[in-house]
């Protein structure tokens, strides 16, 4: 067999050349792969509190969907752990770097009142995300209408139980006096007509799942007669629910939630939570950051967005774990 | 004409070499690359982090020295602060990231931000100061503290996120590096394989028709040119030469065999040449007979005329009519050789001779008769052809017979051949002597000495190659001599038409 060298000679300077290009392809594309951050309009941050997974990064999603399209290069802070300090440092660095805007979810329990009075005086748009928490004047807020939260629950429990009920409200003590009131207001005019739900006890949760669990345990104990239990924060749903469960209430006590985790999910699969009151956390990125556009191009100067509620319980709950707690 | 090579042994091993280094150079470039990758983002990453922490340092510096200004006002530390505040006035804006994420990018713009209101605020404390306002350059300071204090977190936590980023990207190229040594050792493996099978390769190539080259080469030496053309089956310097060879060899060949063609040629003249020879030499002694007859020939013939008018004068008739014949067979004799005769004239001749034969011995002692067709009296036959047979015949066979001796002499046309018959009754030959005689060996006897080689070459001089004459004898049993001859008719041929 003849072997035509020439051939041989082209096909290894061809590889030669290729591998070299592919080389230098690659170590040009590692040294200069990133975009020059420069192009982007505005720096915005957002800084949230990881308490409730994957919650968050859908909310981040629905920023960044709308930022990437408006140029905005979008700085995220998530604090992992329910550290205030952290959450306020990140708080502090966003409002002494006078950043270009800032999309804040603020923890219940703490104060950061000075921060934000501090981002207001260097006219750094702030808009507050998720629950109406603080009481200012200074501040965008996109999220949950407590009167629409409260209202909604009402009408959840009055529809779920029929006969005489006993009901005892969990209200988030980080939420603000008129948000308080708000709430209460509507969730007592939504049972009002049903005159077999009464309202027993009204309690101040803290909005962690531990203290929600100790003061379930004590309701229970102190008041066996509750049969219906109200909650507005998805950690004191979760809370009451593993109560119910360990004391085997299952039965006997209703859960009206709010918040939707994998596991709240799961325990409206079994049945030991009735139902939560849920927004789409995407919605929510969507519009925190449309507000917060529209503050700093001066389009709106102080604005409240609701975000639509959605009562979840054992029919759509598959549903809305699919739309809204999987991570894209 | 100069054969191009399209794939000379010279190319060949540039090739293999080449490919060998390509595969090397190539093992030899991932290593290298991977291993400069890995260096380059660890001394990129230490750099950098002591580039951040020293600017940590010299922000610490300056809060320091704004500190101490402050309560002391001493110059010597706004000298300091001064120094201080220019050194990070000028590093803060280079201060750069080397793990380029959006958020990392981010985190040092907030830095660099913080950065130029923190010498903001310590400036605004120093004047603050120098107007003496304690109340606004002690807020001042505590805001300079607030961002130092933020500034050294943010650059730390830039720190930790680019060894973290580093780390897993450490672990990457570790890995990666890890599957790169391996495919080295694979491409190493692969290329002392191949190397090992090109190089047996290519001897085995290059040797291997050398070596039926040689053999073929030592087989042409002995003188055997019968080999068969070597094949070609590369396209190199070695294909050349084996081309060359197979040339060589057959030109040798045929030039040998033009030599033995040619050496052939030569030996069939020479012998053509000998043969000619033969035949002058035997005309010169014919010719040398013929003249020593033609001695003194008119004195003879005088002499034998004086005689036949001395007999006519006391009547004595025979001795008259002998020496005629006698005078008449003397001039026949002294014909010219080259010139041919007919059949009738020869025998005519043999009838004279033997007419004088019988006057010696007496008319009963010998029989003779001659017996010739028509046709064949007309034949040309070369000069005294019969004599010497019919003469060979008489002192041979019959003259010492004791009885009554015969020779009889037929001579007949048979197709285009002449048959001349001599034949004698007389004692015949034994196998020796006819086989002396058939092979042109001269026999003892007193004859006109024209013997019968003289008369075969004759023949043949006269007639051509076709001239045959037969032997027949047994001892008592007589002799037949067949002269077979080309009936030739009379003007066919003379002596002169050989070019003789």
């Amino acid at each position: 067999m003849r072997i035509d060298w020439r051939l041989i000679i082209g096909i290894l300077l061809f590889i030669l050349l290729l591998s070299l290009t592919v080389f230098f392809f690659y170590s040009f594309k590692e040294e200069h792969s990133i975009p020059p951050p420069s192009k982007n309009r505005y720096h915005f941050v957002m800084i949230t509190r990881d308490t409730e997974e994957n919650f968050w990064e859908k909310v981040l999603f629905g920023a960044e969907t709308i930022g990437k399209s408006e140029g905005v290069a979008l700085e995220y802070f998530g604090s992992r752990s329910a550290d205030a300090k952290e959450f306020e440092r990140y708080l502090e660095i966003a409002v002494l770097s006078r950043v270009d805007g800032i999309l804040c979810s603020i923890p219940s329990g703490t104060s950061f009142q000075h921060l934000i009075n501090e981002a207001y005086e260097k006219k750094i748009p702030f808009v507050a995300l998720g629950k109406d928490t603080l009481s200012s004047n200074n501040l965008s807020f996109v999220g949950i209408n407590s009167y629409n939260l409260g209202f909604k629950s009402g009408v959840a429990l009055a529809n779920t139980v029929k006969k005489e009920t006993k009901v005892a409200v969990f209200i988030n003590s980080s939420l603000a006096d008129q948000s308080y009131d708000r709430y209460l207001y509507g969730f007592k005019r939504a049972i009002q007509d049903a005159q077999t739900i009464k309202v027993e006890l009204i309690i101040n949760s803290k909005g962690e799942s531990i203290s929600a669990e100790e003061q379930t345990q004590l309701l229970l104990k102190n008041y066996p007669e509750i049969e219906a239990i109200v909650c507005t924060d998805a950690n004191d749903t979760l809370g009451v629910a593993k109560v119910v469960v360990d004391l085997n209430r299952v039965s006997k006590t209703t859960i009206i939630g709010s918040g939707l985790t994998s596991e709240i999910a799961n325990y409206i699969e079994l049945g030991v939570i009735e139902g939560v009151l849920a927004m789409d956390p995407f919605e929510l990125g969507v519009q925190g950051m449309s507000a917060l556009l529209r503050l700093k191009q001066n389009k709106s100067q102080k604005e409240k967005y609701y975000i639509p509620l959605f009562f979840v319980n054992k029919d759509n709950v598959k549903q809305f774990t699919n739309n809204y707690i999987t991570v894209q | 004409m100069k054969k191009r090579i399209n794939q000379s042994i010279r190319i060949k091993l540039i090739c293999s070499f080449l490919i060998l280094s390509c595969i090397f150079a190539l093992v030899n470039f991932f290593s290298y690359y991977t291993e400069r990758t890995l260096l380059k983002r660890i001394n990129a990453l230490l750099t950098n982090n002591i580039k951040l922490k020293e600017y940590t340092s010299n922000v610490d510096n300056l809060v320091n020295s704004l500190e101490k200004y402050l309560v002391s006002r001493n110059f010597d530390m706004l000298r300091e602060y001064l120094h201080y505040g220019q050194l990070i006035e000028a590093t803060y804006p280079q201060l750069t990231i080397i793990e380029e994420s959006i958020d990392n990018y981010l985190l040092l713009e907030n830095i660099k931000n913080m950065s130029r209101f923190f010498l903001y605020e310590a400036d605004k404390a120093v004047q603050a100061k120098r107007a003496r306002n304690s109340e606004e350059y002690h807020q001042c300071f505590v805001e300079v503290v607030r961002y130092s204090v933020n500034i050294k977190w943010a650059i730390d936590r830039l720190i930790i996120k680019q060894l973290e980023e580093n780390s897993r990207q450490y672990l990457q190229i570790s890995n990666r590096l890890f599957y790169t040594q391996r495919l080295s050792l694979f491409l190493i493996i692969s290329a002392l394989i191949v190397g090992i099978v090109v190089a047996i390769w290519i001897s085995f190539r290059l040797t291997d028709p050398l070596r039926k080259l040689a053999e073929a080469a030592e087989v042409v030496s002995t003188g055997d040119f019968s080999i068969e053309p070597l094949p070609v089956s590369t396209d190199d310097e070695i294909a050349v030469v084996t081309e060359a060879f197979n040339d060589m060899v057959a030109s040798i060949t045929r030039l040998f065999e033009e030599i033995k063609s040619q050496s052939n040629l030569e030996k069939r003249l020479k012998e053509q040449e000998l043969q000619n020879l033969i035949m002058k030499n035997t005309l010169r002694e014919a010719e040398l007979h013929s003249l020593q007859s033609q001695i003194n020939p008119h004195f003879l013939f005088n002499t034998l005329n004086a005689g036949v008018q001395l007999a006519i004068m006391e009547d004595a008739e025979k001795t008259s009519e002998f020496i005629d014949k006698v005078a008449s067979l003397l001039r026949y004799s002294l014909r010219r050789i080259e010139n041919p005769v007919t059949l009738r004239e020869e025998a005519n001749n043999v009838k004279t001779y033997f007419f004088i034969l019988q006057t010696r011995y007496g008319p009963d002692r010998f029989k003779f008769s001659v017996n010739i067709q028509a046709e064949a009296a007309v034949c040309q036959i070369p000069l005294l052809t019969l004599q010497p047979l019919v003469e060979n015949a008489l002192i041979h066979g019959i003259e010492n017979l004791e009885s009554k001796g015969e020779i009889i002499v037929n001579a007949y046309c048979h197709e285009d051949r002449l048959l001349v018959e001599v034949f004698d009754n007389g004692q015949g030959m034994d196998e020796i002597t006819l086989t002396r005689l058939q092979n042109n060996e001269k026999l003892p006897g007193h004859t006109t000495g024209l013997g019968l080689a003289n008369v075969r070459e004759r023949s043949r001089l006269f007639l051509g190659e076709s001239c045959k004459m037969r032997i027949k004898s047994a001892p008592g049993k007589g002799t037949k001599i067949t002269l077979d001859l080309p009936a030739v008719k009379e003007g066919g041929v003379g002596i002169e038409d050989l070019g003789c």
